[in-house]
């Protein structure tokens, strides 16, 4: 009898025993292809940074391409872009919205690519309000900004948007400039994110309806519409089509202060343990939330919305999820070229229990 | 549509006009066990005329009025030869006797790829086929044998998944008795759920579905279970490498009642237990975990008359995944001279299968008229249930205060159908030309697609004061109830001596969320004899489901969700055709060729991104729908009479998909090939049996390999302004040109399988020895990318990262015992 569960125990031993082997790869090791990364924003110079893909089983860096010829159609007015470093270049011209634009780049031993947009015109919010919300349950107190406001949405064209807020203080200097990286508009604030998992809580039955009332099938719009992973919350006009729609959302808020690099504080600080650091810890002075309503071209919504789907799959590790198709815009190539333009809107927080005491 | 109703109507007709004949009614069964036989052929040696018998072993042959010839035959017993004048209707049961001769052989009757036969897509399997065929721990399995049969492929390494023609696994009715099943896998797929001792007979449906079948748009299944030998007891026992099982069958009243059960289940979480036990010696954790699987099957048949009898049977299958884990008192020091006390309690179950019940009236209203009603219950379910409790104390030796923080977790995750069903069927078999079936039937379905429940409590006490605090919430309790409803009819028609046709239609209907969705399905087989041996079939079939399996895994898992046509998700349909010959080549083999082509509408698929695990949204918002075409050739040659006896099947295939409609693209809206997408497909049966004591089967399987998705190339991108308000280049991107882009290796592997037979005083015993791939080869299951392995191509360039492959069964010999009494 003991033999026979030696035997029993072995077979069932063996036969979960996995194997794992090297396997060639049969087929064309893909050649490749050019990618172009350019997000056109209104107002601001175009950028680009043009690289090479790479097979997959390659694990060399991302060559840049430093020798492309590139043009941009402006309205069919055809301008050429300045190489800057690393693949990167400029088209000085600064896109309006509602410019069309197409852009060319040509590669010596390649096929040339190619990719169109359109800026978007800037997006029409009106009736914003703040109202500050403080809960306590016991264990500790939770202080919440509510903003509200109204997005009144085009019916003449398709909309695509991105809503993200966040908080800025004249501790902070209001702007940066920036001249020489791509795919930034020229001037941004710097700004304090909120925290990113407890970002927005969206009260929008309409467009974040987690249950049935989305339309799933014949709506179109579910999972394609809206991704709100970290601090940003991208969605199409399907559901709002022309309409003038309430929107509301909370943002958990940082009491106090928050830590900052130093070249974007105004003066200098020492950080919490007393020290010169590069990080600071600053105090609040006048506080503000800023609502950005970023209006989107159909190329960088469908792109954005794949690379959030890619990067964010259901089940974390990718293993059981279905693969997802990067949307690129380009031609014979890889990577995007999309436009957004976009408006901001301000108000002013005055939690008491922000101000730090003297 | 209008003609083809009027087709219906000119059938029925005629088939009421014939008069002046007679009608012979009966039941055909086995002398020894009294078992009915199913497609036993009776036939009148002097007009020609001849029928078959029905699943219940019923026969009705209308002749006209004069001396009969009757011959009564079924391969692997003596045939019968009756001859008397017929000049009355007269109820005549035959009793045949196994051949001795025969007995060596495993042989069928009527098979439906048959020349004579107007079915085409069909294929009867002997239930010996299926316990001969060599398989994974020798374990004889049903939907192992019938996935070596051209047209129908199998999933993964190992799996008992069923593609067939290019649909997908959801898309095959399985019936037990007439019971539609919805999980039919266990482990994963790897072993299916029916217990091959408990079967009687199998008929699987390809395409050209004849009316009476409905629901499903590939393949249909038809299984029917053993009665109960109606003499005397009769069982067995098995004792296998994973499973042993039981079967017994025998009269409650003799030739009247009979019973017929049978068991199974695996043992390999008994055999972990003393290894679990082993792993935990000197730790903190008592750990106690396994998995096994059970099913059980349970017949009683009783005869009320001749002409009436009740069948009840009850089906109940389900695997079970358990882990315990318990920490033991674990005193760790904290601030001081304090000290606390840690314990930990994690519970995991997890359950899924089915149950069925059902019973079968049958009655003969009157010779041509015969009619089974039946009434089932199914349920299946799928329930995983996680459980975590943790209590931590501390006493605070200042104060003398004894501190403590609990928490206690339970989730909960719930799927499952119950379904009610009554349904009619009359056979009526008006003049031996026409062979008519009706019926309808309905069936009240009660979906739970996924019910989360999560609740948690929390209760802290330090010092003097006390806090609770907890969530107890239930989502996705949305209970969809649905009822479907169906009637048919259909005729197999002699239309000439050499043309005959089955011609029917199936009405189906689908209640669901206040919508209705209406479907008529014509079906249509026709057969042309080019001579005695040689026909000419062809058949188109229109098919509706209103069911569909949400899967995104490589192997069935428990966590496939089968989900209701909604308000917003439309039924599947496909359009298939197929045309091909059939040969019977005396006693050497029967042969065939088929082409198909079938167009499916309203597959559902997993959005781009989307699998079972995400919570964050209802499963409504994580499909689409989208087209899917299959079109291939199908070889047979298939021998059964003999000692050498077996198939070569082989397919040549192309299944592709397409989504592309706004909000539901895969694939950037281009056609791409489906998961099972293989180009040639090749198995090649043998069997041996010389003599009583002792036969073999060798088994060879070729096809291609499965394809999966590779992103070939990488490349940059720029990432949105999450987190620090700057746009900076993040991960590569991975660059799809489609999906399934990529074909694995091809798949092959040989299994043998030996069986020792010895008569002792009481019984038979039989040693089985099995080897699953026996020049172990290794195959695929998946391929990855694996960073750090350097790889040299072909062409000499050199990567960083290389491809691999995960094998899971190499060369597995098993060894089983088995006695029958």
């Amino acid at each position: 009898m003991k033999k026979i569960f030696l035997i029993i125990f072995s077979l069932i031993a063996v036969a979960f025993v996995s194997c794992e082997t090297p396997i060639d790869f049969y087929g064309d090791e893909t050649d490749s292809k050019i990618t172009i990364n350019s997000y056109v924003h209104a107002d601001s110079t175009v950028s680009m940074h043009l690289s090479f893909s790479r097979f997959f089983l390659s694990s060399l860096p991302f060559q840049p391409i430093n020798n492309a010829e590139i043009t941009l159609d402006v309205n069919g007015v055809t301008q050429s872009a300045n190489f800057i470093s690393n693949g990167d270049y400029k088209v000085y011209y600064k896109p309006q919205p509602g410019d069309t634009l197409t852009i060319h780049a040509n590669v010596a031993g390649h096929d040339e690519v190619y990719a169109g947009t359109r800026v978007p015109k800037t997006a029409s919010v009106s009736d914003m309000r703040v109202q500050e919300i403080v809960t306590d349950n016991g264990y500790y107190t939770t202080q919440k900004v509510k903003v509200s406001f109204t997005l009144n949405d085009d019916a003449s064209v398709h909309n695509y948007y991105c809503i993200r807020a966040y908080i800025v203080d004249t501790a902070l200097s209001t702007e940066i400039t920036r001249d020489s990286v791509t795919n930034m508009p020229d001037t941004t604030y710097s700004k304090v994110y909120v925290h990113e998992n407890l970002s927005y809580t969206l009260e929008d039955v309409l467009l974040v309806d987690n249950g049935s009332g989305l339309g799933a099938i014949e709506g179109a719009i579910e999972n394609d519409m809206y991704s709100y992973y970290g601090n940003h919350f991208t969605f199409n006009d399907d559901k709002i089509n022309g309409r003038s729609h309430q929107m509301s959302f909370e943002v958990e808020y940082i009491p106090h202060g928050f830590y900052v690099s130093e070249d974007s504080r105004v003066g200098k600080g020492k950080n919490s343990y007393g020290y010169d650091d590069d990080y600071v810890y600053v105090d609040f002075q006048n506080p503000r939330i800023v609502l950005e309503v970023e209006s989107l071209s159909r190329e960088l919504y469908y792109y954005l919305i794949s690379v959030d789907k890619q990067r964010n799959q259901d089940d974390l590790t990718g293993t059981f999820s279905e693969p997802v198709t990067i949307q690129c815009n380009v031609k014979g190539g890889y990577g995007v070229f999309g436009a957004s333009s976009k408006a901001f809107f301000e108000a002013s927080i005055n939690f008491e229990l922000n101000k730090k005491k003297k | 549509m209008k003609q083809f109703f009027l087709l219906l109507l000119m059938v029925g007709s005629m088939a009421f006009a014939v008069a002046q004949n007679y009608t012979l009614s009966g039941t055909i069964i086995d002398k020894e066990t009294g078992e009915t036989l199913i497609g036993a052929i009776v036939l009148d040696g002097n007009s020609g005329k001849g029928t078959i018998t029905n699943q219940y072993g019923r026969y009705s042959l209308t002749l006209p009025k004069g001396q009969v010839a009757l011959r009564v035959s079924f391969v692997g017993y003596n045939t019968i030869q009756d001859t008397f004048l017929l000049s009355q209707n007269r109820s005549l049961n035959y009793s045949l006797v196994p051949s001795m001769m025969l007995n060596a052989v495993v042989v069928q009757a009527e098979r439906p790829t048959d020349a004579k036969s107007s079915q085409m897509s069909a294929i009867s399997i002997p239930v010996e086929h299926i316990k001969a065929v060599p398989v994974l721990f020798g374990e004889a399995d049903v939907l192992k044998a019938v996935q070596l049969m051209p047209g129908v492929q199998s999933g993964s390494e190992g799996s008992a998944g069923m593609y067939v023609r290019g649909g997908g696994p959801d898309e095959n009715l399985f019936l037990l008795d007439g019971v539609p099943l919805y999980n039919v896998n266990h482990l994963g797929g790897f072993f299916s759920a029916f217990n091959s001792d408990a079967v009687k007979n199998i008929t699987l449906y390809k395409g050209s579905f004849p009316a009476h079948f409905g629901g499903r748009l590939s393949s249909v299944l038809d299984i029917t279970t053993n009665n109960g030998n109606d003499k005397k007891l009769h069982g067995g026992v098995s004792v296998g490498a994973i499973a042993t099982k039981v079967y017994l069958e025998g009269p409650i009243i003799k030739e009247k009642t009979t019973f017929s059960v049978s068991a199974r289940r695996t043992y390999a979480d008994a055999l972990l237990q003393p290894f679990l036990g082993i792993a935990s010696l000197g730790t903190d954790v008592a750990t106690n975990a396994g998995y096994y699987f059970y099913d059980f099957n349970a017949k009683v048949t009783h005869k009320f008359n001749d002409r009436s009898r009740l069948f009840v049977s009850y089906y109940m299958g389900d695997d079970k995944v358990y882990a315990r884990l318990k920490t033991r008192d674990n005193y760790i020091p904290i601030f001081g001279d304090d000290y606390g006390n840690e314990k930990m309690y994690m519970k995991l179950g997890y359950n899924w299968g089915n149950l069925v019940t059902s019973a079968r009236w049958n009655y003969e209203i009157n010779p041509k008229l015969f009619m089974n009603v039946t009434g089932a219950f199914t349920r299946y379910r799928n329930d995983l249930a996680f459980g975590l409790e943790s209590m931590y104390t501390w006493t605070d030796y200042t104060t003398g205060a004894v501190n403590y923080a609990e928490t206690k977790v339970d989730m909960s995750y719930n799927s499952g159908i119950h379904d009610m069903t009554g349904r009619v069927d009359f056979d009526y078999n008006p003049n031996p030309d026409h062979t008519v079936k009706f019926g309808a039937y309905f069936i009240h379905h009660i979906f739970r697609p996924e019910v989360m429940g999560a609740k948690v409590e929390m209760n802290e006490q330090t010092g003097f004061v006390e806090r609770h605090d907890g969530v107890d919430t239930t989502l996705g309790e949305s209970i969809i109830h649905a009822n479907e409803m169906n009637a048919y009819i259909e005729d197999d028609w002699d239309i000439t001596s050499t043309i005959k046709m089955n011609v029917g239609a199936n009405l189906s209907g689908f209640a669901v969320q206040g919508k209705f969705y209406p479907s008529i399905q014509p079906r249509l087989s026709g057969r042309v004899l080019l001579s005695d041996d040689l026909s000419f079939k062809a058949g188109y079939a229109y098919t509706t489901q209103y069911l569909h399996l949400l899967s995104n895994s490589n192997i069935s898992m428990p966590t496939d969700l089968w989900v209701p046509v909604t308000a917003k998700v439309s039924p599947m349909n496909a359009h298939q055709v197929a045309a091909g010959f059939f040969y019977n080549w005396g006693v050497i083999c029967d042969l065939s060729i088929e082409g198909y082509f079938k167009k499916m509408n309203n597959l559902m698929e997993y959005k781009e991104g989307a699998s079972f695990w995400g919570a964050s949204t209802g499963w409504e918002d994580k499909v689409c729908l989208g087209e899917g075409w299959s079109y291939g050739v199908e070889f047979l040659a298939q021998r059964t009479v003999g000692q050498f006896t077996g198939w070569i099947g082989y397919t040549l295939s192309r299944a592709d998909r397409k989504f592309d409609k706004p909000g539901q693209v895969l694939s950037g809206g281009e056609r791409f090939p489906a998961k099972y997408d293989r180009r040639h497909d090749l198995s090649i049966v043998l069997m041996y049996k010389p003599n009583d004591r002792f036969d073999a089967s060798l088994s060879w399987v070729y096809c291609t390999g499965n394809s999966a998705t590779l992103a070939l190339q990488e490349f940059e991108s720029f990432d949105t302004p999450e987190y620090t308000g700057s746009y900076y280049y993040w991960d590569p991107l991975q660059g799809y040109d489609h999906r399934n882009n990529y074909r694995m290796p091809a798949y092959h592997r040989m299994d043998a399988s030996v069986n020792f037979h010895k008569k002792l005083k009481r019984g038979t015993q039989t040693w089985n020895i099995s080897v699953y791939n026996l020049y172990n080869r290794k195959n695929p299951y998946i391929i990855y990318e694996k960073t750090g392995t350097p790889y040299v191509s072909p062409n000499g360039t050199r990567y960083g990262s290389s491809l691999v492959q995960l094998s899971i069964f190499p060369i597995i010999p098993s060894i089983s015992y088995s006695f029958k009494f």
